[in-house]
């Protein structure tokens, strides 16, 4: 009987580790997939701040500016560079 | 168990030992014989490279203002094939209808499948994109196979919203493919420095193209396995190599007075309508381009109008502004000093064969009023002393006949012409700007050894090239300086240029609050094949202040320029420009003041005759 409780044993042992590398193996793909959504979420946020940046600098062209304020009729249009006081900020 | 059942079963179990033994034997071959070729045909459908494409150098201006940056977006296209497949059809429909895609399987004939998913995703596209259904339907028609691009240029913002909607309408066929597109802010701008990228996002033209290499990144690459969703699997990520970002470059260019000097060239292009103009504005002692601006224009968004570079790529005949050189090469020579007498002839000369004549009757200037009046006799009696090789020597020093090395494409070096080549008149016709070919921003680094102190600074246009994290800057191409004339020859020769502007031709250029060196230029328009034509010139000027302690220089070149009410002369026409440019240009640059204010209230008034040319 001694042999068979030994092999039930090994088997059951084997089994044992076989079911844990499998839980492993998959809690590693699963988080692996958290990763790569997070990698994706921060690429598209990426993409995002670089089109904002983009459209802030497309809305500071002079010429497109000038040609809103015409279009708008405001006090504002054709204010020559040399009349805007640039601040700068304290060191 | 008898011996025939023992015999079946030794048979049975021979046979299972044999099956499995062969079984063994093809494992063990397809293991150890085939096992790195099977393996290598399966990871070509798990596993992937997928490469990272690194993103291009932006362009910046010397205050970091944005001029060129790489954008990601994204082209709608339809798969003609896939859009007439009856799987993705009914996949399509089964949405709309809310039935299950089973069900359609018999429900419709294939052309009413088909019709029905072509009217629903026209109807699907034409909410998302605007475009109207009959329009859409007509393109989506117009081909069988192949792909047909039916928006260009989607931001990401507008893409994500689209993907959401073809996704939620189960719409197959449709896709959105991720490309590049390059971003110009300021697309009316700069354009002809800047120049642009071609579809492969290679510099085709201007900055792009010069800076080319060091504006292209290093593509990056990850090798993955993907599941049956064709989507990565990150724990078996295996070598992952991360992009290099191109560097990004900064120019010396201040957007700013970039923005002035355009306003202004388009207000004169409404006054005088010109052939062309171009204007040049430096900072003589470092030689950093401050401006440059051409017309005609380039539109950088619709790619449409002149390509090149006027300011560097195209030749003229200076006329007056020339003079620069004779006066320089005689003070410097010490044949001449500014208050030499020199005999102008009463504005006719021809002792040598040729004929020269001058705008007004002279009779004998000092050297100094023979340049404020820009008298040709008086300047080429001024130059004689030189010789021709004295004066081609000059020319060549002061870096006409040569590139100036500035970062632009297509640079001229323009034509001075060896002295063999030269016949009789040449000497006292280049003496006064004519017979030679010179680009503005040549004419513009010339005056830039007076304003010197007689060291020739060559222009630059970039300030520094740097990696994206600005971690690694490095400074743009170094600028070569060389002595040209002597520090006293440029001292007096700036006195001259003063003087210029105070009772000379150029009193229109004066600034109040500022002494302002300058000299005025007219020449006769030269049309090949025909001549120098009648009532057509090239008008210029170029001056430089404070003339003390020069921090701006600028030279306006307006080609051919046309007036019913005006005499047109370098000195009715670019210098008011020049003008009118450099007063705003000091205020946005800082540079302080340094004359009274009342020193030019009469320059107004003084009458065309008295500055003509």
């Amino acid at each position: 009987m001694v042999p068979i409780i030994r092999v039930v044993f090994i088997c059951l042992l084997l089994g044992v580790v076989g079911g844990v590398f499998v839980y492993l193996r998959n809690q590693h793909v699963q988080r692996g997939d958290e990763i790569r959504s997070v990698e994706i979420e921060i690429a598209e946020l990426d993409r995002e701040i670089q089109l904002w940046v983009l459209r802030i600098a497309n809305s500071k062209d002079r010429v497109e500016l000038n040609r809103r304020l015409d279009w708008q009729n405001s006090d504002l249009r054709s204010i020559s560079p040399a009349n805007i006081l640039k601040i700068e900020s304290s060191p | 168990m008898d011996k025939q059942q023992q015999s079946r079963i030794v048979r049975a179990c021979l046979f299972l030992v044999i099956l499995l033994g062969s079984l063994s034997v093809r494992l063990v071959y397809i293991q150890f014989f085939k096992g790195d070729a099977l393996s290598e045909s399966a990871r070509v459908h798990y596993e992937h490279e997928q490469i990272l494409e690194a993103p291009r150098g932006r362009i910046f201006d010397r205050n970091g203002e944005l001029l060129a940056s790489s954008q990601v977006v994204y082209n709608l296209v339809v798969d003609c094939v896939h859009l007439r497949d009856p799987g993705l059809a009914r996949m399509g429909l089964a949405r709309k209808e809310g039935k299950d895609v089973k069900s359609l399987r018999y429900r419709y004939q294939p052309d009413e499948l088909q019709n029905r998913y072509f009217e629903y995703v026209v109807e699907v596209l034409s909410g998302v994109t605007r475009v109207p259904q009959p329009e859409l339907a007509k393109k989506l028609k117009s081909k069988d196979t192949g792909e047909l691009v039916l928006a260009r240029n989607i931001e990401d913002d507008f893409q994500r919203e689209l993907q959401k909607v073809l996704t939620d309408k189960a719409i197959g066929g449709v896709y959105l493919r991720q490309t590049h597109r390059r971003n110009y802010p300021s697309p009316q701008t700069l354009t002809h420095v800047i120049g642009y990228v071609g579809g492969d996002q290679k510099g085709r033209e201007g900055i792009e193209k010069v800076f080319d290499t060091e504006m292209t990144g290093i593509d990056g690459y990850k090798v993955c396995e993907r599941d049956r969703r064709r989507q990565e699997i990150y724990a078996y990520r295996k070598a992952s190599i991360a992009p290099i970002p191109g560097k990004d470059v900064y120019l010396t260019i201040d957007m700013g007075l970039q923005s002035e000097v355009e306003n202004q060239i388009v207000k004169l292009m409404t006054m005088y309508s010109p052939e062309k103009i171009s204007t040049v504005w430096l900072r003589p002692k470092t030689g950093e381009v401050l401006a440059m601006a051409n017309r005609p224009h380039f539109d950088l968004e619709s790619r449409v109008g002149a390509r090149r570079n006027i300011a560097v790529s195209d030749l003229y005949q200076p006329g007056s502004t020339f003079k620069l050189v004779a006066f320089g090469g005689a003070f410097d020579q010490g044949v001449v000093s500014p208050d030499t007498l020199i005999d102008c002839h009463d504005g006719e000369y021809s002792g040598e064969g040729f004929v020269m004549k001058d705008h007004a009757p002279f009779g004998k200037l000092t050297a100094e009023m023979v340049l404020a009046k820009s008298s040709n006799i008086g300047t080429y009696m001024v130059a004689r002393p030189l010789g021709r090789d004295g004066f081609h020597h000059y020319m060549d020093l002061f870096g006409f006949g040569r590139k100036t090395g500035i970062a632009s494409t297509a640079e001229s070096p323009g034509a001075i012409y060896p002295v063999n080549q030269w016949t009789g008149p040449s000497f006292s016709s280049k003496a006064i700007g004519y017979e030679v070919m010179v680009t503005p921003l040549q004419m513009a680094t010339a005056c830039g050894v007076i304003a010197n102190g007689g060291v020739y600074q060559s222009p630059v246009l970039v300030k520094g090239v740097t990696d994206s994290d600005a971690a690694d800057f490095n400074g743009g191409a170094q600028n070569r300086a060389r002595r040209v004339i002597s520090k006293e020859a440029a001292a007096d020769l700036k006195d001259c240029m003063v003087t210029a502007l105070r009772i000379g031709t150029a009193r229109r250029a004066a600034i109040p609050g500022y002494t302002v060196a300058g000299k005025t230029g007219t020449a006769r328009k030269h049309v090949e094949n025909v001549g120098y034509v009648d009532g057509r010139y090239v008008v210029s000027f170029v001056g430089f202040l404070p003339a003390d302690d020069p921090e701006l220089l600028g030279i306006i070149v307006i080609d051919d320029p046309k007036s019913n009410d005006l005499d047109l002369y370098g000195g009715t026409v670019a210098a008011p420009a020049f003008k009118s440019i450099a007063q705003e240009a000091v205020k946005i640059l800082g540079i302080m003041p340094n004359a009274p204010l009342e020193t030019t209230s009469r320059t107004n008034e003084s009458s065309v005759a008295s500055i003509r040319d």
